[in-house]
């Protein structure tokens, strides 16, 4: 009786758990080198592991990252909540005789490809993501903000 | 069928139709700014932007620069060489078709115009000895009269940017601007394409 309970439990944890990297989909990066020794890296974070993440990180370490580029927050988040409504699409494409860089929003996620003459970089992250993160970089900002007025 | 289930089906047909033009007319189509960069150098460059119109119309007014505040420019700090751009703009908004500006030297070829519900610039630079082409470089610019007159809206010391893409957004496809050197071409134009092929 225990033992099948235990495993509800744990089918449910997982199944709760998938749901919701599902849900906040997943980071990925492939880096791969060109030369014949190469190395190629890969891996995928659950982008809930970084909205969480941004909730444990020192709040020093976040206001030194806002203390420059607060007053640019609320516009790369409101271009992103934009651009996750609008259809897929190449948004920047430059290409030259040793580099190609593609970056593109396509389902919810902006991806961007870098390939050059020594290595292949893709990285895809998710809109939603990204908004979150700055989101809770401009909540740090304006804490900071109203604690140097009740300073002065 | 009797004749009440036809009058209930369509009834039903009616509202769907209703339903289905109210969805078409509130979904317009997306507008997408497009700019272009082609450098058929061999060590040249190809560079291609494709940004919806809506996302510039959202993104405007959050930016805060010291020209730039709810998507309006003081028109103060856009003289270019003593020209007072607002003025220029003023005059050719009000005025009937024609050439406004003429200049020719020996160096280029300017002509400012309005056409057609357009405002056009073009500028030809006169070519190098020894080179093959007729010009060095040329420019055309052409501004639906509608997006300069929105962008002249907010009063005489400000350039309304938000209510010009407004504009340019309501106006569909357009030509805006073309740069043409030997090597190098540039355009920036809007449709309702998300690519710029």
């Amino acid at each position: 009786m225990f033992f099948t309970k235990a495993i509800a439990g744990m089918a449910g944890t997982t199944l709760l758990a998938g749901a919701l990297v599902f849900h906040e989909g997943v980071i990925t990066v492939n880096v791969r080198e060109k030369r014949a020794d190469g190395d190629h890296v890969r891996f995928f974070v659950p982008a809930t592991v970084v909205s969480y993440g941004m909730g444990l990180a020192p709040e020093e370490q976040i206001r030194r990252a806002t203390r420059h580029a607060h007053e640019y927050l609320p516009v790369a988040r409101i271009a992103l909540q934009e651009l996750a409504k609008c259809p897929d699409s190449v948004l920047v494409e430059v290409k030259d005789r040793d580099e190609h860089v593609l970056i593109e929003k396509r389902g919810g996620r902006l991806l961007v490809n870098v390939d050059s003459r020594s290595e292949e970089v893709h990285v895809g992250v998710p809109i939603q993501t990204v908004v979150s993160v700055i989101k809770e970089l401009e909540s740090s900002a304006a804490r900071e903000k109203a604690a140097a007025i009740v300073r002065d | 069928m009797n004749r009440r289930a036809w009058s209930g089906f369509g009834a039903v047909a009616l509202l769907a139709a209703v339903v289905l033009l109210m969805g078409a007319q509130g979904q317009q189509p997306e507008q997408w700014l497009h700019v272009r960069v082609d450098d058929t150098r061999a060590e040249g460059e190809i560079v291609r932007v494709n940004l919806p119109l809506s996302v510039a119309e959202k993104v405007l007014p959050a930016i805060r620069a010291h020209k730039l505040a709810e998507g309006k420019i003081r028109l103060s700090e856009l003289k270019i060489h003593d020209v007072d751009l607002g003025a220029i703009l003023e005059a050719v908004k009000g005025s009937a078709d024609g050439e406004y500006v003429t200049v020719q030297s020996k160096k280029e070829n300017v002509r400012v115009a309005k056409q057609g519900g357009y405002l056009l610039v073009k500028v030809r630079e006169q070519k190098k000895e020894g080179t093959p082409d007729a010009y060095e470089e040329t420019v055309d610019i052409k501004v639906p009269m509608t997006v300069v007159e929105a962008m002249l809206s907010a009063g005489p010391n400000e350039l309304d940017l938000l209510a010009a893409i407004r504009a340019l957004r309501a106006h569909g496809d357009a030509e805006l601007i073309t740069v043409k050197e030997r090597y190098q071409t540039v355009r920036i134009w809007i449709d309702r394409k998300n690519t710029s092929e």
